[in-house]
């Protein structure tokens, strides 16, 4: 087991007339195998799961997961991507529920929610990350929640 | 236009034989609404952010509760008002392509537990029951459809939201939130994505 403590903050000097954004939250989780250090793929990668899925179905754990679209095309590992439709598509790993898109330079943290029986009890669950245009370089980490 | 700038830092010392510092930021231009508002968990599946109502936005969310067992989970109900059934297993609706064989189905006429049996055509589909209340038309029923975040007492997530943004299988992406223990509440702030 291992200790996990994310941190967001969001702050904004505009957002409100008169109030200032500045929220800062943290917490302490405990988490254990399977997991990640921060990694890295392409959204057409075959990590071990098929390609683009970082999580198979049926995953009965609940994981807490970090995303982040680099900005960079697959293609080369180098050129900003910057193509209106080059977003990411965050899915259940067969693809068929969308949940989040990422485009250049956007991040996401979250629990992800266990395999649930439902639709048709064969899935949901899991996590697939789709190419919107072009396929692009993502950044990663899982861990599961002990 | 104003900015928003979301900072998040992932950190360990004992998760592998190096530390985890990670430290991203990003900057965001954003308008239009923003919602900062604080609901109560409870076993329905209750929606509170309509897709319709936002353009793509970035959500904060977090579970307030202290206690171990008040789970919130968060998915997104899908509804349709256009059901017409008369004591039967069939019920026909404008457009099925929401569906998936197993969703739990709730609604008047509607016996408890059901579910969706197999969608027959694109505009029907078999309940796992027969409905009951006689020859009912244009019903709003609710469609059980896929939880994504599972928070835990204290945890909190941020994320894009796609919100209105079109999907391909006509997906609705509002977020509803329930809960199997307790009453507890989560924190919502959604801010909505500048025009560009």
């Amino acid at each position: 087991m291992a200790t996990l403590t994310p941190t967001l903050t969001l702050a904004s000097t505009d957002i409100f007339a008169g109030q200032p954004l500045n929220l800062s939250v943290t917490d302490t989780l405990t988490v254990s195998a399977p997991m990640t250090d921060i990694s890295r793929m392409n959204t057409n990668d075959n990590i071990g799961n098929g390609v683009g899925i970082l999580l198979p179905e049926a995953t009965t754990d609940t994981y807490f997961i970090y995303l982040k679209h680099t900005g960079v095309l697959a293609s080369d590992g180098i050129t900003a991507a910057n193509a209106g439709d080059d977003f990411v598509i965050v899915t259940n790993a067969d693809g068929d529920t969308d949940f989040i898109r990422l485009y250049p330079g956007e991040f996401a943290f979250f629990p992800l929610n266990v395999f649930d029986g439902s639709d048709g009890g064969v899935e949901v669950g899991g996590l697939k990350v789709e190419k919107g245009g072009a396929d692009v370089q993502i950044n990663y980490g899982f861990w599961k929640r002990s | 236009m104003a900015t928003l700038t979301p900072t998040l830092t992932l950190a360990s010392s004992d998760m592998n034989g190096d530390v985890l510092n990670l430290s991203v930021t990003d900057t965001l231009a954003v308008l239009g609404q923003v919602t900062t508002k604080q609901v109560v968990a409870s076993a329905t599946n209750t929606v509170f952010a309509t897709a319709a109502n936002y353009t793509k936005s970035y959500v904060y969310i977090k579970n307030h509760s202290t206690v171990a067992a008040e789970i919130i989970t968060i998915g997104n109900p899908s509804i349709d008002a256009t059901c017409d059934y008369n004591n039967d297993p069939t019920i026909a609706m404008d457009a099925t392509n929401i569906l998936r064989f197993g969703m739990t189905v709730s609604g008047t006429g509607i016996p408890a537990a059901a579910t969706v049996a197999s969608i027959t055509s694109a505009t029907a589909f078999e309940l796992s029951a027969s409905t009951t209340g006689g020859n009912l038309a244009n019903q709003t029923l609710t469609f059980g459809t896929d939880e994504y975040f599972k928070l835990g007492a204290g945890e909190f997530a941020f994320f894009p939201w796609m919100a209105s943004e079109a999907t391909a299988a006509s997906q609705d992406v509002s977020l509803a939130l329930k809960t199997a223990s307790g009453s507890p509440v989560l924190e919502v702030r959604i801010y909505q994505e500048a025009a560009s």
